[in-house]
């Protein structure tokens, strides 16, 4: 929407994982130019930060509560942002991580104001697998990269196929709708190990894995069995990677017919 | 538009009144020290020659330091503002 009429339009971006080390030169702009600016962060350091680049920023973090569903809080940080906009402001929200991945709020609010005819886009930022391909070395194009919320996979039957690699986010909180965390002896975190264990052999190490927050400590690597996953803990920010258990197979009927000599995959 | 805009004013100030202000209102030494570490790349690399000494100047004090020196970023994050744990979950399947 390049030419909307209305005089309010809303930017999302992201801060990234790293307190101000990860922000894009563009969401730099994006947040210094704007008339309001909306955040979503993780920590009231980058809150303050923010305000540093623009005094005009407020905190949407009210809107979680403990006992809150969290779809209700997400509806109001909606509201909030297109009210915003609709007010006749240039709106910058700013949501942790990548604004786009695992947040539900900002993909809602920029369809709601592009059917209204508002200029609504959003910027991409640095996202906790951007971070995790980074400090584990592994490459998604190397041997395919399955990504599933954790209860997600769990409620939905979603099928893993262990000749590719494997993130499930957010095992730290399986099963929860409100704003609590759930602990690795949990049953509901008892459940997820058990279906894991459907499709890779107890001993398969994996990693659990931490983004680093600030920049002087390193991101936190956990590497342990599937079976022991169970007695280790893990946090609200914990993200699972699972490396593949078994070597990936040539078609070689699609090979010929691709005319791909397979020797060199030997 | 008036009248939501009202009721939102006062929907706001009785957040306030009730579950006070955020806490990055507030000053906060240990925010500080993350915040300027993050900004300037000569005061990392002084911390990285002399991390105790960096916090004696932002005055931490031996419980910050110690979150520091193991890298608990948890309990950090509950010192620099406890409401802003929460906003690590921002998904949720619909």
């Amino acid at each position: 929407m390049k030419n909307s009429p209305h005089k309010g339009s809303l930017t999302i971006v992201g801060t990234g994982i790293k307190l101000s080390d990860h922000l894009t030169k563009e969401s730099l702009i994006a947040i210094k130019n704007a008339d309001k600016v909306l955040a979503v962060v993780a920590d009231s350091a980058t809150f303050h930060w923010l305000k540093s680049l623009n005094s005009n920023v407020e905190s949407l973090q009210a809107f979680y509560g403990k006992e809150k569903d969290r779809l209700e809080t997400y509806q109001q940080m909606i509201d909030t942002i297109a009210e915003s906009v609709i007010n006749g402001y240039k709106t910058c929200a700013i949501f942790y991580g990548h604004p786009g991945i695992f947040v539900l709020p900002s993909h809602e609010v920029i369809e709601k104001l592009q059917n209204l005819g508002y200029s609504a886009k959003m910027l991409p930022g640095i996202s906790a697998d951007a971070c995790l391909f980074a400090d584990l070395g592994v490459d998604p194009a190397r041997d395919g990269c399955q990504s599933y919320e954790a209860t997600d996979f769990l409620l939905f039957n979603r099928a893993l196929d262990p000749s590719v690699a494997c993130i499930m986010w957010q095992v730290g909180v399986i099963a929860e709708f409100k704003a609590k965390s759930v602990a690795s002896n949990d049953k509901r975190f008892g459940v997820f190990v058990d279906e894991l264990l459907k499709y890779y052999p107890k001993d398969h190490i994996v990693t659990l894995y931490e983004a680093a927050q600030f920049g002087i400590f390193d991101s936190k690597i956990i590497e342990v069995t599937i079976e022991k996953l169970r007695e280790t803990k893990v946090s609200t920010i914990s993200t699972l990677y699972i490396p593949p258990a078994n070597k990936k197979r040539i078609n070689h009927e699609i090979a010929k017919l691709l005319e791909v000599d397979t020797a060199r995959f030997a | 538009m008036r009248l939501l805009n009202f009721l939102k004013s006062i929907q706001h100030a009785l957040r306030e009144l009730f579950l006070g202000k955020p806490k990055s209102d507030t000053g906060n030494k240990l925010r500080d020290f993350l915040i300027d570490l993050s900004m300037d790349e000569k005061l990392r690399e002084k911390f990285a020659k002399d991390p105790e000494g960096v916090m004696d100047e932002y005055g931490l004090t031996d419980e910050e330091k110690g979150w520091i020196r193991e890298g608990d970023t948890e309990s950090i994050n509950k010192s620099v503002g406890d409401n802003y744990s929460s906003s690590t979950w921002v998904f949720i399947s619909k």
